[in-house]
């Protein structure tokens, strides 16, 4: 009985819109519902339809038909009403995409909506939009069409990040079978928003979970990023073959330096061909696996290697001929180091070096390892107790290509040195020290510095911020280790420093000097005595003494009787802009 | 010079140089070779083909994207940077803004096609789909069912 009524009920609610339909079309007036209720009373008492036969006696079964027909009509009416609110759900939706087709976007050829959803998903601000206001989930939410863009342009569904990763497979379905970009950090691109960071934080007990509903798809992995996840679980975890993975990043929270682990399982079956980039930060895979080979960039950070040696790293360098970027930061090495040094390495595609906050050691073992090309950009960072304790590195690479030089000093616990190719001024140095106690003396280590190697190009030096603990002697010794310079710039450092610069009979500093620059210092007579030194040694037709121009930057109002003294002698230009170096 | 005969029958004269920023031009050019024949695009206006034109003079010394160019853009990381001119040529109602893209799409012309797009793109970014709707004017077409099928499968996204 209920299957009969609920195939009648749909002919029946259709059978009403058709006459509702046919009459409206004949004109003819429209009864209201009070009409037809009217109208089926009568006709019901007419044909005794609502005439329910009522026993005078207690009649069973009488009872029991009535309950029956009364259960039946409840049930008559819910799918009548069901019926009609999904018809006239279906009917409404159709009425409003009827509408939408004037709409503009509607206008566009699938391939152009396609490739703006495309420039929405790529923005680095819808990475860090909640859900509901980033791409893809909003523009599948508009309408009919947008959806159907939307879900059938597998590229936006191919990047899963710690917000959207527990709709993983439906991204991961939708993505067909594009390769998939896996980024479960808590940043983008260095970057963190508010939406990002709580949604890691909210499911990274999850992460594990959601990980393994990955695994089917292992195949599509391009770039896999994960932080919090210990290299046990990982390894239990990512057991599977990964052969298009290019990005790895596997990072643990916190400043903590990690001991090396003992897993000794390799992270997908150790077989990750196309690996490229390996990014590790207090997650330490064995330096003999084969996940080194190939890389073209790699960073290492905080690991305290006691199995590995430092020969292992060489060898993982050596594995990787075609490597660009090497980052090394906070590695510790507890086993003596290996061979003995000799730079047998050659890592030509080599563009950046940067050791950060090393053993000294460590760093000259590799920097004097390797052969790197002499454009590539040094970055070195180096934390020492004292400055009696800082050491230079071994060797720099590019010092042959370094026409500019800047030694500024922050403080007395700050020394930095910057240096910018004579080519095109750009900056291939980057050499800082940080001292960790703060006790006033001079930063003695700089004596050697430039003098091996030295700066074959160096035409311009400047120094900044050298305080009154910054001896002359070092100062001299200093610039003995650059004679080919031309142009000198000083800027906050104390003019006695520029006694350095007098000649003497049989010796002139910086024979080649002929741009001498000054800014935020005190300018005394002594000064000028100095530079008239220079000045009779090229009277007496002395070669190395042509200081031809002063510039000055910031000169004190009541060191300008000196200026006039130094016009006398030089040609002297006061600078409205300090470009010294840049 | 070359004659191009838009839908509602203005022409225009303008440069090899300037039309031949249209693939679809330029195609056509070579095709019938020397001629003075006017070039028909039924598909353009006179007011879009008169910003389309504009457009066009001033990248028209700028080399045309090679196939390769195309082929790297696609590999690598798209941005929405679009650049200072092109930013105040396309600050244009949403109707002209639609119809240039539709034309740079017919004419051929990737570069403008990017910047139409690229702005399309900047208005949408970071929008709810209600706020999206509002902006293009566009009906909420689901029904109650697919809206709870979307929000189903949307579930995890609701408070977040």
């Amino acid at each position: 009985m209920d299957i009969a009524l609920s195939q009648n009920l749909p002919q029946l609610l259709d059978a009403l819109f058709q006459q509702i339909h046919v009459d409206r079309r004949a004109g003819k007036e429209l009864p209201t519902v009070a009409t037809v209720r009217d109208k089926l009373v009568q006709n019901a008492s007419h044909t005794g339809s609502l005439h329910f036969h009522v026993p005078n006696q207690p009649d069973v079964d009488s009872a029991a038909a009535l309950d029956t027909e009364c259960d039946l009509i409840a049930l008559a009416r819910d799918f009548a009403t069901e019926a009609i609110r999904l018809y006239a759900g279906e009917l409404i939706a159709a009425r409003s995409t009827c509408r939408n087709q004037s709409n503009v976007t509607y206008r566009l050829p699938v391939e152009v909506l396609s490739a703006i959803f495309e420039y929405v998903e790529c923005t680095s601000t819808n990475s860090l939009a909640n859900l509901r206001r980033r791409a893809p989930l909003n523009l599948s939410g508009v309408s009919r069409f947008w959806r159907e863009v939307a879900c059938n342009t597998p590229s936006l569904w191919a990047r899963i990040d710690a917000v959207s990763v527990s709709l993983a497979p439906l991204f991961a379905r939708r993505s067909m079978q594009l390769p998939l970009q896996i980024e479960l950090v808590n940043e983008y691109e260095g970057k963190r928003s508010y939406a990002v960071d709580a949604a890691y934080s909210l499911q990274l007990t999850h992460f594990t979970g959601f990980i393994r509903n990955l695994v089917p798809c292992g195949n599509r992995w391009k770039s896999l990023a994960l932080q919090g996840i210990g290299l046990t679980s990982l390894s239990q975890l990512l057991r599977f073959r990964a052969p298009l993975l290019e990005n790895l990043y596997l990072i643990l929270s916190g400043t903590r330096i990690s001991r090396e682990s003992t897993v000794s399982r390799p992270l997908f079956g150790g077989e990750t061909p196309h690996l490229r980039v390996l990014r590790l930060v207090a997650m330490s895979l064995p330096l003999r696996s084969k996940i080194y080979v190939g890389l073209v960039e790699l960073h290492l950070e905080r690991i305290n290697y006691t199995i590995s040696t430092a020969f292992d790293l060489l060898r993982v360098l050596e594995a990787c001929p075609s490597l660009e970027r090497l980052t090394l930061r906070l590695l510790q090495f507890e086993t003596i180091w290996g061979s003995p040094l000799h730079p047998s390495i050659s890592l030509r595609c080599l563009k950046h070096l940067e050791l950060y906050m090393l053993d000294h050691r460590l760093s000259d073992y590799i920097i004097s390892s390797i052969i790197a090309p002499v454009s590539v950009r040094l970055r070195l960072e180096q934390g020492c107790r004292t400055w009696s304790s800082a050491y230079l590195p071994i060797a720099i690479p590019n010092s042959a290509e370094i026409g500019n030089l800047l030694i500024r000093c922050r403080g007395i616990d700050i020394v930095e040195i910057a240096g910018n190719a004579v080519k095109d001024n750009a900056c291939l140095l980057e050499l800082d020290f940080r001292a960790r106690h703060k006790f006033s003396c001079p930063p003695i280590f700089l004596e050697h510095f430039g003098r091996i190697p030295p700066f074959v190009s160096l035409k311009s030096l400047a120094f900044e911020g050298l305080d009154d603990t910054f001896t002359q002697e070092l100062f001299i010794a200093l610039l003995g280790n650059f004679p080919s310079i031309e142009t000198l710039s000083l800027r906050a450092c104390p003019s006695r420093l520029l006694g350095a610069l007098a000649s003497a009979p049989n010796h002139t500093p910086c024979p080649m000097l002929h741009t001498l620059q000054l800014a935020d210092m005190h300018l005394d007579e002594s000064v000028v005595q100095v530079m008239q030194t220079r000045v009779r040694r090229r009277e007496a037709d002395e070669s190395g003494a042509h200081i031809k121009h002063v510039m000055l930057f910031q000169l004190r109002e009541e060191d300008r009787h000196i200026l006039e003294v130094l016009k006398g002698i030089f040609d002297v230009v006061e600078l409205s802009e300090w470009v010294v170096f840049k | 010079m070359v004659n191009l005969v838009t839908s509602d029958n203005e022409s225009f004269t303008v440069e090899k140089a300037v039309a031949s920023r249209s693939v679809l031009i330029k195609n056509m050019l070579e095709d019938v070779g020397e001629s003075d024949q006017p070039i028909p695009l039924p598909n353009v206006t006179a007011s879009v083909l008169k910003k389309v034109l504009e457009y066009c003079d001033h990248h028209k010394n700028e080399p045309m994207p090679t196939s390769e160019d195309l082929a790297a853009e696609d590999t690598r990381k798209r941005t929405t940077d679009i650049g200072e001119w092109d930013q105040k040529f396309i600050q244009v109602d949403q109707e002209m803004l639609f119809e240039i893209i539709l034309a740079a799409n017919y004419l051929d012309i990737k570069p403008l096609l990017d910047v139409g797009c690229k702005t399309v793109a900047n208005m949408i970014k970071g929008k709810t789909p209600e706020e999206i709707r509002k902006l293009f004017n566009i009906v909420n077409d689901f029904t109650p069912e697919e809206e709870a099928q979307i929000k189903k499968e949307n579930e995890w996204a609701e408070d977040r």
